[in-house]
């Protein structure tokens, strides 16, 4: 029984490793995308060319620069907002695995940073879909180009609505923790 | 809180330290800090027994409650 119980918490101990390594390879990765798009930015004014070839930048997007160059810093400008919450979600992830103790698991760090996560995921929905909605809805009505919906569903809204709920269930597993540790 | 613990009036009382009162109640002596400085959120009936077999006394010699204005 004992031998079980050593096994499963040395099991989870090992989830949480790999979890944590895969938060950081995460926000590694966004944040050279971001990186990456950034430049490209930069670059699309200085070299257009050459920034055309840079890593992870949509195409259609520089078909926008041809007609009108404040479209074309709007869209980037998106894109790049939403690669740096995705960067910053995975940080936070990474920064909860590293808080989260087997021991005493309910702390109001990690519960902050459940809600910081809930609230990330719902900025990367209102950017990367209600904002660029607006902004193909201009586009159209200003250049008549149609460019492809974002890739950005109402998935983001409904993981952040379940992180959310899982964050105030956090913060009750919390309260009555406390109220345990404080029943003599 | 409304609820005032009064353990250490009751200790003075009885002229009981901490320690005494904590060997006899099998209690630890953090646990016996925590109810003794009001820091407590419950009380156990078996620990609230103890306690007042102990010091010889009623469970309202041990709590109080202050309503509003009063203190």
């Amino acid at each position: 029984m004992r031998s079980k119980q050593i096994m499963m918490k040395t099991k989870t101990e090992t989830i949480l490793i790999v979890s944590k390594i895969l938060a950081l390879l995460g926000a590694i990765w966004y944040s050279i995308l971001c990186g990456s798009q950034m430049l490209s930015l930069v670059a699309s004014f200085i070299n257009p060319d050459w920034a055309k070839r840079t890593y992870e930048v949509d195409l259609n997007i520089f078909r926008i620069r041809e007609h009108s160059i404040s479209f074309y810093v709007y869209a980037m400008c998106l894109t790049i907002v939403v690669s740096a919450l995705k960067a910053l979600i995975w940080f936070v992830v990474f920064g909860l695995l590293s808080k989260l103790k087997l021991q005493t698991p309910f702390s109001m760090e990690v519960e902050k940073k459940l809600e910081r996560i809930a609230y990330l995921l719902l900025g990367v929905w209102i950017v990367g879909s209600i904002f660029w909605k607006i902004y193909l809805y201009y586009l159209s009505g200003a250049t008549g180009m149609q460019l492809p919906a974002s890739k950005i569903e109402d998935e983001y809204l409904f993981m952040a609505g379940i992180i959310f709920i899982i964050s105030q269930v956090f913060k009750r597993g919390i309260e009555i923790q406390e109220e345990n540790q404080l029943t003599v | 809180m409304a609820i005032i613990v009064n353990l250490d009036v009751m200790m003075a009382r009885r002229k009981m330290s901490l320690n005494e009162l904590s060997e006899k109640v099998d209690l630890t002596l953090s646990n016996l800090s925590i109810l003794k400085t009001g820091k407590a959120k419950a009380i156990r009936f078996s620990t609230l027994d103890a306690i007042c077999k102990v010091l010889d006394c009623q469970p309202g010699d041990i709590l109080e409650f202050v309503g509003k204005g009063k203190h």
